[in-house]
């Protein structure tokens, strides 16, 4: 686990910016949020965010049958840690007394304090092959919040992958190849285009094993005719 | 990788092979039993495209075509081997009466959303890939809430899902096995109509028997 450090400043965003975006996630902090840096030894690599978010994840794949897997919305409550770079210094002031207030803050001390806090709770064994030396560039990032139940998520793009990974469910996207577990539904997608998909209890890819059925009767049929002229009976 | 490239190669080989043998036994039947005529082996299909093949469909349907293959086989004893060979499916029965008790309130509740041409020319369009809403408007030359009342009843079905992200919207597989039932109820009608209207001694024109293919 990467040794990370607090900043001394808290900032406030004056506009809304596109903290991880691509066709498909994108995770959004309204103005208002407030935040303070994340340092590994000197060198910043994120944020912990706290303020008015919105997420959105299209965990949907087009197949032949049609698009399986959903759309997840919703919004990010609490603070959260942000590793990756971002314009968020370019979109951001002093906060105000009244702006620390609205979340809860006397003083920035008290905000600091607090997102100490919030860095020591997210669980980094999530993070996998994160490196925090090569952290991604701006729109890129990892983003990580726990829900109202405790339970984690975690949004991230980087140069090789985007992927959501919440409670139960899983999609993951790259160029070779893509991922999907959700509660009825199972894909796994290679980079030619193989496809295994379990939907709502059905196999409906490879295709080769819908003519599973057919091909047995098939078989069947075709060794007890085999039999028959054997013996020659006649028909 | 380059293992399992040759073993589905190996896989796809012998499913052509088992293909082009059973078209060969297929091709021999007519001539076989043109003199005495026979059950037919295979049980009538229609074909929705492969929409309708779930696995559990497959399993029964996989008894009921080694049933019929063995009626054909006249003068053996099979019947000990049915009854080691057909699926079972304890579960159709209760399927069946599951199905044959649902009310039409609730029937209606799922068919309704397509029973408007705007709505099937939006599944129709959504079959060629996910497409914006200003796409949607430009297809359907209808606007904001006016396309969005057509929308709307088909994403409360599940025949479409919005991709939240970029306001994407896709055709659901429940969705595209919708838009193809309500083809071939469609074609099965019209097939029926058109016997109909033969069965008076009306010519049907041209273009109708086109239509028909």
């Amino acid at each position: 686990m990467p040794s990370l450090s607090l900043g001394t400043g808290v900032r406030v965003t004056y506009k809304t910016l596109d903290l991880i975006s691509s066709s498909k996630i994108l995770a959004r902090l309204d103005a208002g949020c407030l935040w303070t840096e994340v340092l590994e030894e000197d060198r910043r690599v994120g944020a912990i965010i706290a303020g008015p978010s919105d997420y959105a994840v299209d965990a949907i794949f087009e197949t032949d049958d049609g698009a399986v897997g959903r759309s997840f919305k919703g919004q990010i409550e609490g603070p959260k840690l942000y590793i990756g770079g971002s314009d968020l210094p370019a979109v951001s002031r002093t906060p105000s007394i009244e702006e620390l207030r609205k979340h809860g803050y006397e003083t920035e001390a008290a905000f600091i304090e607090a997102a100490g806090q919030s860095l020591q709770q997210y669980d980094w064994r999530y993070s996998g092959g994160l490196n925090i030396r090569t952290v991604p560039g701006s729109g890129e990032g990892f983003l990580f919040w726990k829900d109202g139940l405790g339970e984690q998520n975690i949004i991230f793009i980087d140069r090789e992958r985007t992927g959501f990974i919440t409670k139960g469910e899983v999609f993951l996207v790259s160029d070779r190849d893509c991922l999907y577990v959700g509660e009825k539904t199972v894909m796994v997608e290679g980079k030619h285009g193989r496809r295994i998909l379990i939907a709502k209890g059905e196999i409906r890819e490879p295709r080769i094993l819908r003519d599973l059925g057919p091909m047995i009767s098939d078989a069947v049929h075709d060794s007890l005719s085999e039999f028959k002229r054997s013996f020659r009976l006649d028909w | 990788m380059d293992e399992m490239k040759k073993e589905l190669e190996e896989v796809r080989k012998l499913k052509d092979e088992l293909k082009a043998e059973i078209e060969e036994i297929r091709r021999e039947r007519p001539r076989r039993f043109a003199a005495k005529p026979r059950a037919i082996i295979e049980s009538p299909r229609i074909d929705l495209g492969g929409l309708t093949d779930s696995l559990e469909e497959m399993m029964e349907g996989l008894g009921d075509q080694i049933r019929e293959s063995l009626r054909g086989v006249e003068g053996l004893d099979m019947r000990p081997w049915t009854r080691s060979i057909i699926v079972e499916h304890p579960g159709r029965i209760r399927s069946q009466r599951r199905i044959d008790s649902i009310p039409p309130e609730r029937v209606a509740r799922v068919i309704s959303p397509l029973g408007s041409e705007e709505r099937l020319r939006i599944l129709d369009f959504l079959k060629e890939g996910g497409k914006t809403f200003n796409e949607l408007e430009q297809h359907t030359s209808r606007a904001g809430s006016s396309l969005t009342h057509h929308l709307d009843p088909l994403l409360e079905a599940g025949y479409v899902i919005k991709g939240e992200v970029r306001g994407t919207y896709y055709l659901t597989v429940e969705g595209r096995l919708a838009f193809r039932l309500a083809q071939w109820l469609t074609c099965r009608l019209e097939l029926e109509g058109a016997g109909a209207v033969l069965e008076k001694g009306d010519q049907p024109q041209k273009e109708e028997r086109e239509d028909w293919k």
